[in-house]
């Protein structure tokens, strides 16, 4: 995937995900308390959500604040890791932040499990931060080890509400935002009506959309939109 | 130079990777220049051969295109993560002599009550006399009800009557993997020596020794030779130790050689003691009927208590809102809940009776024989302990008795708990079934 020399000068970098760009819609509480988390050496967060309610974004804003006041921050999402990944978790006591995504993908798995616990004890006693994140809540998730759980029920625990339709169109209209297109009603419309309406595929098909605009040098359009999604409806990850 | 090298390159591969990869491996590196050097640190062993294998070659191509040598570009583990992997040598350890002690956990804010009064008594003369009054002493009990903090009020008191002490707190996860460093990296004698001198050694949570046989073998030389020295030892576990399995029989042994103490599960007040006194610690004015709300619902360990005071104190701050018995109820609705699901009558009669292995419906019927008597009146008091019915209804639930014999029975389990450890043990037991 990698292999390629070429390097497409012209393509502007992804702006990374940043609190400015967060839909607040229902979520003030713990969009809040995850900003707070900066503020509180020692904290720790426990943030659930449906996929697609915003979970990686806060995280991922979080972590973006964090190194532009000056600290270390590591963002891990253990979806799609394997189980050797769980060493990646070691010496994580030096950061000022560490934030564990998708905690939901490992918890039952005994290797993972003691990993987070021997991470949390280790952050936790150099006074460092951390924010975990599941699509489940914590007490519907299947940890075997019970030190662990109740370390993770110790902090602060938020949960997030997925965006509705309204809130989704919100969302769209802020990534267009960042991703500097023009996206018009219509065609937010389009994409909300006919393709999958979970938010990693509307993101994603915006991306698309950025990109084949650019190419083909056209508007975003109905029509455009149209073949993006007759492309992407039939394989696309929900991711 | 280089930084706007790396800075471009970051470009690149955000494009190219997956954002979870990017966020993941790639951002967090940090990156250190100089002499025509690139290189990139990564927190760990991990994350560096991660990157070497997958990432590097096209990092490398990047700084090749503007203009850089490819081996110029390096990933290492960084410097600061690299002391902390390895342990320090023996003298710099003794520089600081209360290694890993947290100062926060004092015996002057421990909430006791009947459910740990034996376990602090303990730690606290131990911590006055170490070495003299019980060696080992060891701590069990489920996670999250104190244990950890005695063991650090323990070492921060022995620090404190005498500096010299060399104190050294640490989980036994950590004991295990720097002696794995310190065989790696040939410097086991050094280990060895810091460990085998320590003035008081506390280790937490040695359930985790479980199966690790090189480390008990270890651990037990360094047993040996602090009690040889009368230094103190102080150990936590979240079991009794004998039923701990994979750990050496010696070993084992060895641990029953001073004195165990169980902590169990805080009761009522003590619970109520619990979310007072943190409220207080935080400068946040609690409502004692707030108190008493979560008080009743969370009855599993300390760590969830305070988590749901955490949980309760960021929403009222963010909201601005007043903590009052509604609030409360509303921001903890879906952790209250789990904590009322588990604890049903029927659930207790369950458990009870799988616990003394019989049939519930001979728990509940009319016979009066101590092997189902002794059940039904555990189960009882259990249900009046863990769950909000009247007696009159437990008694109901109960094959229809009276609403005296339920008192009886729970006095009679409460008087047998303070003679019989056997029975005091099922009871630990079973709260600890039933409320984790």
């Amino acid at each position: 995937m990698l292999c390629s020399p070429q390097i497409p000068l012209q393509l502007e970098p992804r702006r990374p995900d940043r609190f400015e760009d967060f839909v607040v819609g229902p979520n003030a509480v713990a969009f809040h308390a995850v900003q707070q988390l900066l503020e509180e050496p020692g904290g720790i967060l426990f943030l659930s959500g449906p996929q697609g309610s915003g979970k990686s974004h806060l995280l991922n804003a979080l972590c973006h604040a964090a190194r532009h006041s000056g600290m270390a921050a590591f963002y891990i999402a253990l979806k799609r890791l394997p189980e050797e990944a769980a060493a990646g978790l070691e010496g994580l006591q030096t950061l000022d932040l560490v934030c564990v995504d998708d905690l939901d993908h490992v918890a039952g798995n005994p290797v993972w499990e003691q990993a987070l616990f021997r991470c949390f004890n280790e952050i936790r006693d150099a006074g460092g931060r951390l924010l975990v994140s599941s699509s489940q809540p914590l007490s519907s998730l299947p940890i075997q080890l019970p030190d662990l759980a109740s370390r993770l029920a110790w902090g602060v625990r938020q949960n997030l509400q997925p965006p509705d339709d309204a809130g989704k169109l919100e969302v769209l209209q802020q990534r267009a935002r960042t991703l500097r297109i023009e996206v018009p009603l219509d065609v937010q419309n389009y994409l909300l009506r006919y393709g999958r309406r979970d938010m990693a595929f509307l993101l994603s098909a915006l991306e698309r959309l950025k990109d084949a605009a650019f190419a083909d040098k056209r508007k975003i359009t109905v029509p455009l939109a149209r073949e993006i999604l007759g492309e992407q409806s039939g394989g696309a990850d929900a991711g | 130079m280089t930084q706007n090298f790396w800075q471009t390159c970051l470009q690149h591969l955000e494009r190219e990777m997956p954002a979870d990869d990017f966020n993941t491996w790639v951002r967090p590196l940090q990156i250190r220049s100089g002499k025509g050097r690139t290189t990139l640190l990564s927190p760990n062993e991990y994350v560096r051969d991660h990157i070497s294998l997958n990432y590097l070659e096209r990092i490398r191509d990047i700084f090749e295109h503007l203009g850089a040598a490819r081996e110029s570009v390096v990933v290492e583990i960084s410097r600061a993560s690299d002391q902390v992997a390895a342990p320090a040598p023996a003298s710099a350890q003794q520089a600081r002599p209360r290694s890993g002690l947290d100062r926060r956990y004092r015996f002057s804010n421990f909430v006791q009550g009947k459910s740990n009064e034996l376990a602090y008594a303990a730690t606290q003369q131990v911590a006055k006399k170490p070495g003299a009054a019980y060696n080992p002493l060891l701590l069990y009990g489920g996670t999250g009800l104190g244990k950890t903090h005695l063991l650090h009020a323990a070492g921060n008191m022995i620090f404190k009557r005498n500096h010299d002490a060399r104190v050294i707190y640490l989980h036994s996860e950590q004991f295990v993997s720097e002696m794995i460093q310190a065989l790696r990296g040939d410097r086991i004698d050094a280990f060895k020596q810091h460990y085998r001198t320590a003035g008081a050694l506390l280790i937490d949570d040695i359930q985790f020794f479980a199966g690790k046989e090189r480390t008990q073998e270890e651990f037990f030389h360094t047993f040996n030779a602090l009690l040889d020295s009368q230094q103190q030892i102080i150990l936590t576990c979240d079991r009794y130790p004998k039923e701990v399995d994979g750990i050496e029989a010696r070993l084992r042994s060895r641990f029953g050689w001073g004195l165990t103490v169980s902590i169990e599960p805080p009761d009522f007040e003590t619970r109520v003691a619990i979310l007072m006194n943190k409220a207080q610690e935080r400068d946040v004015a609690l409502d004692e009927a707030v108190a008493y709300l979560i008080a009743r619902r969370i009855r599993s360990n300390v760590r969830d208590l305070e988590g749901a005071l955490n949980t309760l104190f960021a929403n009222a701050r963010f909201t601005g809102r007043r903590i009052t018995e509604s609030f409360a109820q509303e921001v903890l609705r879906d952790l209250l809940l789990v904590h009322d699901r588990l604890i049903t009558m029927e659930n207790i009669q369950k458990s009870v009776a799988e616990y003394y292995k019989l049939r519930v419906t001979d728990m509940l019927s009319r016979r009066r024989t101590r092997t189902i008597a002794r059940p039904r009146q555990m189960a009882m008091a259990l249900t009046k302990e863990l769950t909000e019915h009247s007696l009159p209804e437990i008694g109901e639930a109960f094959g229809g008795r009276d609403h005296t014999t339920v008192l009886h029975a729970c006095r009679t389990i409460e008087k047998l708990c303070e003679t019989d450890g056997r029975l005091r043990e099922d009871r630990a037991k079973l709260v600890r079934q039933l409320t984790a």
